[in-house]
């Protein structure tokens, strides 16, 4: 047989498989909605938590994009050191922002910040205490304590405050919260594979004399068994997108609701749409046609024994 | 064509001996019953040849080749060179009659022109070319069996296994069903037949196996006479 042949007759295998598939679909109705709505309920619940674990992931990144180091400079630091310092701190690449805090805008600061004793600090103006500083932030909010230690031994540095207690409680339940999310991540999609199996497994069951017929005929096992996992995949893809449009617009929802409020604990706000959306329809798309497809693929297996 | 040597077989789950030291020769072209009452081991010789079920003991030889050794992926291609037709017809519900009988062609891979050639030719051959778009479901049971001959004989197998194929037919339907076999007998096909009715073996006074207990008691020519106590 020429290579050419071989491609048409293979054209014609799909088409014959495309066109079973849509065949059996609509005959077996009952069953690829009862498939579609198993898949749109395990995807629904998966999707509201990935929703609420996406958003704990946002808010602690905003904290940690806001903390900041303080570096005071010792007082009697000479100009040539204060350069250098900031040479070596520019030179650092963990670090990603550096402001110089004078101690002009220190005593501003202060006076803004406690307004009913802007008198007593009226009076310091000629001679201001407050020593100067460097503002630095951080790449990474993991590595503030090290950027901290190796910046205290440079020549020049007074000491560093930081908010240690606080950072140590952002990693700690940054950390707790990605291991719980993985976990529940993990169990929902197992319980959901489980939902979606059996569903499958039902549809195959209620075929399985047609199943034998065909393997009377003399089909072989992937000949079988490829329009049903083209059906499975179908069916999985098309629960996943009617979830992704159920979670969708909880979610609008959700944030239409607390818009008014947006103001949110330390002032850290929802994740934007945009930034999640997108990876839960593609996550969704994706787990739909293969739990689908492999869902069809396994439940079939063991009709397959005649 | 067909040879069984020294053929027991147990079923596991029951340990019950249905069928016991077989030893059959069946030639190119024949006709053959297997006949015996309900429980004899007609269905569980006809498994057999349809690789459906292995032996305990002995060999089974088709075309050549020892069935009892081939390997579980290379079945359907033993398959489909063996056409089958039961009493309960098996058509796809889901197709119609046209394609059920295109079916057994798609899946060996035959030329879509070729199918278009062939189906309409068998369909003519069993007399349903009106019925080409109907379901089975559209069909008398006389019909049905039609249609599932046919899709036995679409891809010219050597062979046609039957395990009572008109069992489920009214004496008049199944006298036209068996002038259908005689005709792809007459054409070189070896057919084998399970059945109980007595009036269809005499009538075709061919080769009779009789099968009493899981025994062969009985191989000649002619009717379905013998002793009562086997019928
Ligand atoms: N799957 C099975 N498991 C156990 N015993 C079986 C099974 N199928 C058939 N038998 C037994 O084997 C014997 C022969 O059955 P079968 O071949 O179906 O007979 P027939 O087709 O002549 O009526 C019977 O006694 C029957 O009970
Ligand atoms: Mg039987």
């Amino acid at each position: 047989m020429t290579r050419k042949a071989g491609t048409t007759v293979k054209i014609h295998t799909f088409k014959y498989f495309v066109r079973d598939t849509a065949r059996s679909i609509k005959r077996n109705t009952l069953m690829s909605i009862a498939s579609v709505v198993s898949v749109i309920a395990a995807l629904v619940i998966l999707g509201i938590f990935l929703v609420i674990a996406l958003n704990i992931q946002h808010m602690t990144n905003d904290m940690e994009s806001q903390l900041e180091l303080k570096v005071f400079v010792e007082k009697d630091a000479t100009e040539e050191q204060k350069d250098q310092l900031e040479e070596l701190l520019k030179a650092d690449s963990r670090i990603t922002e550096i402001r110089f805090e004078s101690k002009d805008e220190a005593l501003q600061k202060m006076s803004e910040n406690l307004e009913q004793y802007q008198g007593i600090l009226q009076g310091l103006e000629g001679d201001n205490p407050l020593p100067e500083s460097f503002i630095l932030r951080v790449s990474d909010a993991a590595e503030i304590k090290e950027v901290s230690d190796s910046v205290s031994e440079l020549d020049g540095v007074d000491y560093i405050n930081y908010g240690e207690g606080y950072v140590d409680a952002l990693m700690k339940f940054n950390d707790f919260t990605n291991m719980l999310s993985l976990a529940v991540l993990l169990i929902l999609t197992g319980i959901s594979v489980f939902i979606i199996y059996n569903t499958i497994k039902l549809t195959v069951f209620s075929r399985r004399k047609e199943i034998s017929i065909m393997k009377y005929v003399g089909a072989t096992n992937w000949y079988i068994r490829v329009p049903f996992i083209i059906e499975g995949g179908v069916l999985g893809l098309t629960g996943a997108v009617l979830a992704i449009l159920v979670v969708r617009n909880i979610y609008y929802y959700l944030l239409g609701a607390v818009s008014g409020q947006s103001a949110l604990i330390m002032g850290v706000s929802f994740a934007p749409p945009e930034a999640v959306l997108p990876s839960i329809t593609l996550y969704f798309m994706i787990y739909g046609l293969i739990v689908g497809a492999a869902g069809s693929l396994f439940s079939i297996t063991k009709f397959l024994d005649v | 064509m067909i040879t069984f040597e020294n053929v027991n077989k147990t079923y596991d789950k029951t340990k019950h001996l249905a069928l016991s030291d077989i030893n059959l020769n069946i030639c190119r072209g024949d006709f053959v019953f297997v006949v015996g009452k309900s429980g004899a081991g007609k269905t569980t010789l006809i498994k057999m040849m349809l690789k459906e079920l292995d032996p305990s003991e002995g060999k089974i030889y088709v075309d050549g080749e020892d069935i009892t050794v081939i390997k579980r992926r290379k079945v359907p291609f033993y398959r489909r060179k063996v056409g089958v037709v039961f009493q309960d017809y098996r058509l796809l519900s889901d197709k119609t009659v046209y394609e059920n009988v295109a079916y057994a062609m798609e899946i060996i891979e035959k030329k879509h022109k070729e199918i278009k050639e062939k189906v309409p030719q068998a369909l003519k051959m069993v007399g349903l070319s009106h019925r080409e778009n109907y379901y089975p479901d559209q069909l008398s049971g006389g019909e049905q069996q039609r249609v599932s001959i046919a899709r036995a004989i679409i891809n010219d197998p050597k062979i046609i296994i039957c395990d009572e194929p008109t069992g489920n037919l009214d004496p008049k339907t199944s006298i036209g069903i068996m002038k259908l076999l005689k005709d792809i007998n007459d054409r070189g096909t070896t057919i084998i037949m399970a059945t109980h009715d007595r009036e269809i073996v005499n009538h075709m006074q061919s080769r009779v196996i009789t099968l009493h207990g899981g025994k062969v008691v009985g191989d000649k020519k002619g009717g379905y006479d013998c002793e009562d106590s086997y019928i």
